[in-house]
């Protein structure tokens, strides 16, 4: 790996890492505010119907933010790790990649139906859109292409 | 399967891996993924090297066995 890219992909990685904390932080004080708000739009409207199932959803979604972002930052730090040694591809990524093509379409799921949670009533609809899917399909298409990678690097390490 | 018989005619030469790394220009731990059968694929260039410095045809080295 040249010096130019081994610098332009640290600087990727670190940004990205920072990226992730962002969004971490951001959910952090959000929930904050959702839980703390009391009632209207977008927030947790407290002593409505099924206050049990929104408080579930609402835990589900966070924890799959939090899954989310706990996956991605091992990623990147992979590829940090891993980058010293000439290559950004190993197997602990091609695992990570193969859970996040599960979690991630399950994150969209939950994040589509947050309103759920949000709702002063006790009738609401499962919202079902095109994301988990469209997601799903992206997240296995970047497993697929880093596992051929992978295996064609592992390949040229074992060349004599 | 192709057999790497390299410890063979290291032995028959009587060169350590040491030296064999030195004369040829490879890693000894590239030697060693060479020497355990554990390398996928062996570059025409590398061959001429070990043969050249264990004074040996590519047959002394490489072997094919039957695996039935």
């Amino acid at each position: 790996m040249g010096k130019a890219s081994y610098r332009t992909l640290k600087i990727v990685c670190v940004l990205a890492l920072i990226g992730i904390v962002l969004w971490v932080a951001f959910y952090a004080v959000q929930t904050y505010f959702v839980l703390t708000t009391g009632s209207g739009h977008g927030v947790i409207n407290w002593g409505s119907p099924r206050m049990g199932l929104k408080l579930t959803i609402f835990t589900l979604n966070r924890v799959s933010i939090l899954l989310m972002a706990g996956l991605m930052a091992a990623f990147v730090v992979n590829i940090l790790k891993y980058m010293s040694g000439g290559t950004i591809f190993n197997r602990a990524n091609v695992v990570l990649l193969w859970v996040m093509t599960i979690v991630l379409p399950i994150h969209s799921f939950i994040g589509d139906n947050m309103s759920i949670a949000c709702s002063a009533s006790e009738h609401f609809d499962v919202v079902l859109t095109d994301s988990p899917f469209v997601y799903a399909m992206v997240a296995l298409i970047v497993a697929l292409l880093y596992k051929l990678a992978y295996d064609a690097a592992r390949e040229q390490e074992l060349t004599i | 399967m192709i057999v790497i018989n390299l410890d063979v005619m290291m032995a028959k030469r009587k060169m350590s891996l040491n030296e064999l790394s030195e004369r040829v220009g490879i890693t000894i731990a590239n030697l060693s993924i060479l020497k355990t059968g554990k390398a996928k694929a062996v570059r025409l260039t590398t061959l001429d090297a070990i043969c050249r410095a264990l004074d040996c045809q590519p047959g002394d080295i490489l072997e094919y066995r039957n695996e039935d």
